[in-house]
């Protein structure tokens, strides 16, 4: 039988209560840090550190592909081969797992034209693989152009907008950003029944799955906590 | 010797990694290996660094090396398995504890430092070290400490300086994080540069940060321009240490990239001086 060596089964209860601390479930966490940390956390620190937490990696590498693998990265055979979980269990554990978290993150910090701008820059990104005599910065710029930042978004009764180069279901309260190809819109996707039938269609038809693409909720709270 | 420059790769940087190498501003990459990891695809990523024609580095997030429980696993193996399939020059990962059993919170979160946690991490280390074949120097880094431990009894200098002397390891410097430092926690950055063993620091990195909305602390956010100030800290470790390579970390908001070549000619400035 293996022993537990006694220093780290006590680190190992100081770091577990540190991250339940962090991630918010600490029965004490507040009286903990207090006792633990000089300082602790500002309330603005720690309500970033908790939200980026409250994941957890395998869920999230179950809901959505990894940063660095996403479908523009993949040969058309990987693809066809990824597209059908897309639209099954894991679209929906997307929807559980992922969605639910960005929506702590947006409201913890509203700054809509941070969440805006980022996603101009992710679809300038996508589009720079569509079409690469173009920069990202002039992609940035046309987009800012025609999605008229001072304009808020609308969605029509289905929770849908179909503004150019901005391409939005509304699930909820979670904005899901559709890919824009030219042929095709939203209202397309539509057709087939509700906000979540159309990004379920929007999955089939292998436009990308996208809330904003992130490698993790650290990252997605940086770009939304910090954006200009 | 002359040490490396190099730009962390992303995807949207792929161009501005083009331009760099052409302008002989960069000659090496580092990247952050985990999506290749977590997807068990070397194949990509050998054929993205593969394109470039030039040394590469490897950035591991994922070791939690000041973790209690960590000990070589499945983890450990794929990335000896990387190492093995695309040899890099050196690699590195973090002196933060984000881990503990099923609780993984993927982030560079401030450690205790007292003496157990040292003999911790040195076992720790050195179990990574074994597991990763030792095929290339292993570097450690330092993380910002938004916050400190009252347990902590040994300075943070002494124990990045501990862990790498005992596990016979290197040290990457990042400059970053002793800015964020500086700012949160009144750390003096400088002593804390020339505290460190100069001959064990092989690696430097640059970034930049902004702050919390509403709030003071300082974040290492790998999102902006380099500050004024982490280049004066760079002035300080060259006159201090002879890193092997010197990293300019950019991993989001890829929107200026005129102001990302400006920023590695300022590197490369300063150690053609």
């Amino acid at each position: 039988m293996t022993s537990i060596d006694p220093r780290r089964a006590n680190l190992a209860l100081v770091q577990r209560e540190f991250l339940d601390m962090l991630r918010g479930v600490h029965p004490e966490g507040e009286r903990w840090a207090t006792e633990h940390l000089h300082a602790g956390p500002s309330p603005a620190m720690l309500g970033f550190l908790r939200s980026a937490a409250r994941s957890d990696r395998r869920a999230r590498l179950r809901g959505y592909f990894p940063r660095f693998v996403t479908h523009a990265d993949l040969p058309p055979a990987w693809l066809a081969s990824l597209a059908s979980p897309i639209v099954t269990a894991r679209f929906e554990a997307a929807l559980d797992h992922h969605f639910a978290a960005c929506l702590e993150l947006v409201e913890a910090w509203p700054e809509a034209a941070a969440w805006r701008d980022c996603l101009r820059i992710e679809r300038a990104e996508a589009l720079q693989r569509r079409w690469p005599a173009s920069t990202i910065p002039e992609l940035v710029a046309e987009l800012r152009t025609l999605a008229l930042p001072d304009k808020p978004l609308e969605f029509d009764e289905r929770g849908v907008c179909d503004r150019p180069g901005f391409c939005f279901v509304q699930l909820d309260t979670t904005l899901i950003d559709l890919w824009l190809v030219p042929e095709r819109s939203p209202r397309e996707a539509c057709e087939w029944g509700g906000p979540r039938s159309a990004a379920v269609y929007w999955c089939s038809r292998r436009q990308a799955l996208r809330v904003v693409e992130f490698h993790d909720l650290r990252e997605l709270a940086l770009s939304l906590a910090l954006g200009a | 010797m002359r040490p490396r420059i190099a730009l962390t790769y992303a995807d949207s940087l792929r161009r501005v990694i083009e331009i760099a190498i052409e302008r002989e501003l960069v000659d090496a990459v580092e990247i952050v290996p985990s999506g290749y990891l977590a997807a068990g695809n070397a194949r990509l990523l050998r054929e993205r660094l593969a394109h470039f024609g030039v040394p590469h580095s490897f950035h591991f997030i994922e070791g939690s090396l000041a973790s209690a429980d960590f000990e070589a696993g499945p983890l450990t193996e794929a990335m000896a398995d990387l190492i093995a399939e695309i040899p890099p020059f050196q690699v590195s990962d973090h002196l933060t504890c984000c881990r503990v059993g099923d609780v993984d919170l993927e982030m560079n979160l401030p450690i205790l430092m007292n003496a157990d946690s040292l003999a911790i991490c040195v076992e720790n280390v050195q179990t990574l070290r074994r597991a990763l074949g030792e095929r290339c120097p292993l570097l450690l880094e330092h993380v910002p400490r938004y916050f400190e431990f009252r347990g902590s009894t040994i300075p943070a200098h002494e124990f990045l300086a501990e862990v790498a002397e005992r596990s016979d390891c290197g040290i990457l410097l990042d400059l970053h994080n002793l800015l964020c430092d500086e700012r949160n926690v009144g750390l003096d950055a400088e002593a804390f540069i020339r505290a460190l063993p100069a001959g064990r620091i092989r690696e430097i990195h640059l970034a930049g940060g902004r702050a919390l909305p509403g709030d003071s602390t300082w974040i290492d956010g790998h999102d902006g321009e380099v500050p004024a100030r982490v280049f004066e800290l760079l002035d300080v470790a060259l006159a201090h240490a002879e890193p092997a390579l010197i990293v300019l970390e950019r991993e989001h908001r890829f929107h200026d990239f005129d102001r990302i070549l400006a920023d590695l000619e300022q590197v490369r400035d300063r150690v053609s001086a």
